[in-house]
């Protein structure tokens, strides 16, 4: 579970912005009726999912990326080395790229809030910590700060949950995170974190095997029929079979230089599905289903996984050659869910509505005038009525987070005749 | 949990402008503005030449 993030100097992102999941304290009668889109996290209300919106180039898909990215340094940092350039950009002018640019999140495992933050440049780690609060106070685990002198013992600071973990400091580079290394080093916090950014906040949608595939589809199988029906309303069932695939394997022995060819039989998943013309005339998924309906069937898996397991998907336009009905649904999915969380990048303003996301769940990106990215919610205006309609003040540009387009005709006449 | 949602941020919505003009030009005056200073506004643009009256604005405020 996720429940606050805060990102600073990451590509366009240049102020502070925060991605809050925390609920607002809303009493209205329509969040009242949205109780699913919450879930309780020790006598606090936790969203479960939250919409992104805003003009092209305002910086949404900078977001996802800068959260993505941090992300990724908890679980890859440890791979680093001497001549390693992070894979990020600081916030391009008034003097950001020589200032640090930070993350920090607030997160929940195994029922355990912790708070891990870092900062850093394009080519070093400068600061980084992590607090728990195991009886709801906060306590520290580490910090780190590299500009307090050269030993460890000046840079690194500790708590008591972390067994010798200065022998921890002593293998971690200025490229590496100290969790990152922990988690290597078999510390069982830094394995439960790693653990948490490596497998339960996932970065978009997954590649699954065969046998992954086989179990989700046998458990899931009439949600993801459902699923299909919205994309075809033609299908009426889906069917799995193992079948035997004849191939060959290349063998070559590089003792003797000798190469050989055997015949094998290799299993594979097949799916058939049905139609309601003719029910019983089979069609093969993969070759006669629309690309749409395949890639629809990949997306329900990955989200069943989410949705089962409790994790948290991150999407970049979410809206993606999928019909906005679909999206509708996969935002159902994750309201019927217990705790799993979504946060998606969208132009789908069927969703503005106060019948379907709470005033929290909705947040603007807007391109301010240093063209750096702001960020805020709907829940941040205090003059916005439950009454009014959050689809037409969004596209009026009442909250801004629109594009600015003069599409007069006299405007693009003057455009293409020059 | 450790802390509560952030405070919000107390921002306003941006207000609606009523601009009743006679013809084109002040059309497209207000869409050079808006160009301009990158302004995040809707233009309703219908002519009503000399008959703007009180009762015209007033019953297109309610529309």
């Amino acid at each position: 579970m996720v429940l606050e993030i805060r990102l600073r100097n990451l590509f366009s992102i240049k102020e502070e912005i925060v991605l809050d999941f925390r609920a607002g304290n809303i009493n209205t009668q329509k969040s009242k009726a949205l109780k699913h889109n919450v879930f309780d996290f020790k006598k606090s209300k936790v969203l479960k999912t939250i919409a992104l919106y805003g003009a092209n180039a305002s910086g949404k898909s900078n977001i996802i990326r800068a959260i993505s990215f941090c992300n990724a340094m908890v679980f890859a940092s440890h791979q680093h080395n001497e001549n390693t350039v992070f894979a990020f950009k600081p916030f391009k002018f008034n003097g950001y790229p020589n200032k640090p640019s930070t993350y920090f999140i607030r997160f929940v495992s195994n029922n355990i809030e912790y708070a891990y933050s870092f900062s850093l440049t394009q080519t070093e780690i400068i600061t980084e910590s992590l607090h728990y609060y195991p009886k709801g106070r906060i306590v520290k685990i580490f910090t780190r700060d590299e500009r307090h002198g050269k030993s460890k013992k000046e840079i690194y600071s500790f708590g008591s949950v972390i067994k010798r973990p200065m022998d921890v400091a002593e293998n971690t580079s200025h490229k590496t995170l100290y969790i990152s290394r922990a988690s290597q080093m078999d510390r069982i916090v830094g394995k439960e974190i790693f653990k948490y950014f490596s497998e339960t906040f996932v970065l978009g949608y997954q590649g699954f095997n065969a046998r992954s595939v086989d179990i989700l589809f046998e458990e899931n199988r009439n949600l993801i029929l459902q699923a299909l029906k919205i994309a075809d309303s033609d299908i009426i069932d889906i069917q799995k079979r193992k079948e035997l695939k004849k191939g060959k394997s290349f063998k070559a022995d590089f003792k003797t230089n000798k190469t050989s060819v055997e015949d094998i039989e290799e299993e594979y998943l097949k799916f058939i599905t049905y139609h309601k013309l003719s029910p019983k005339i089979p069609f093969d998924f993969n070759s006669e289903e629309s690309k749409g309906t395949q890639k629809l069937f990949f997306i329900i898996l990955t989200i069943l996984d989410i949705v089962k397991n409790n994790k948290i998907l991150i999407i970049d336009e979410i809206e993606s050659s999928l019909h906005t009905y679909i999206i509708e649904y996969i935002i159902e999915v994750f309201n019927a869910s217990k705790q799993a969380q979504l946060i998606y990048s969208t132009h789908n303003t069927k969703l503005l509505n106060l019948n379907k996301l709470r005033k929290d769940q909705i947040f603007f990106v807007n391109k301010k005038d240093d063209a750096s990215t702001d960020l805020y919610s709907l829940f941040d205006y205090n003059d916005f009525r439950d009454t009014m309609d959050v689809e037409k003040a969004y596209l009026q540009g009442r909250f801004d987070a629109v594009p600015f387009i003069d599409d007069s005709i006299e405007n693009i006449k003057s455009i293409i005749n020059g | 949990m450790g802390s509560s949602r952030n405070r919000p941020k107390g921002k306003k919505i941006r207000p609606t402008f009523f601009i009743f003009c006679e013809g084109k030009t002040e059309d497209q005056y207000i869409k050079f503005l808006k160009s301009q200073y990158r302004i995040p506004i809707e233009i309703n643009s219908k002519k009503a030449d000399h008959s703007i009256s009180e009762k015209y604005i007033d019953n297109y405020k309610k529309t």
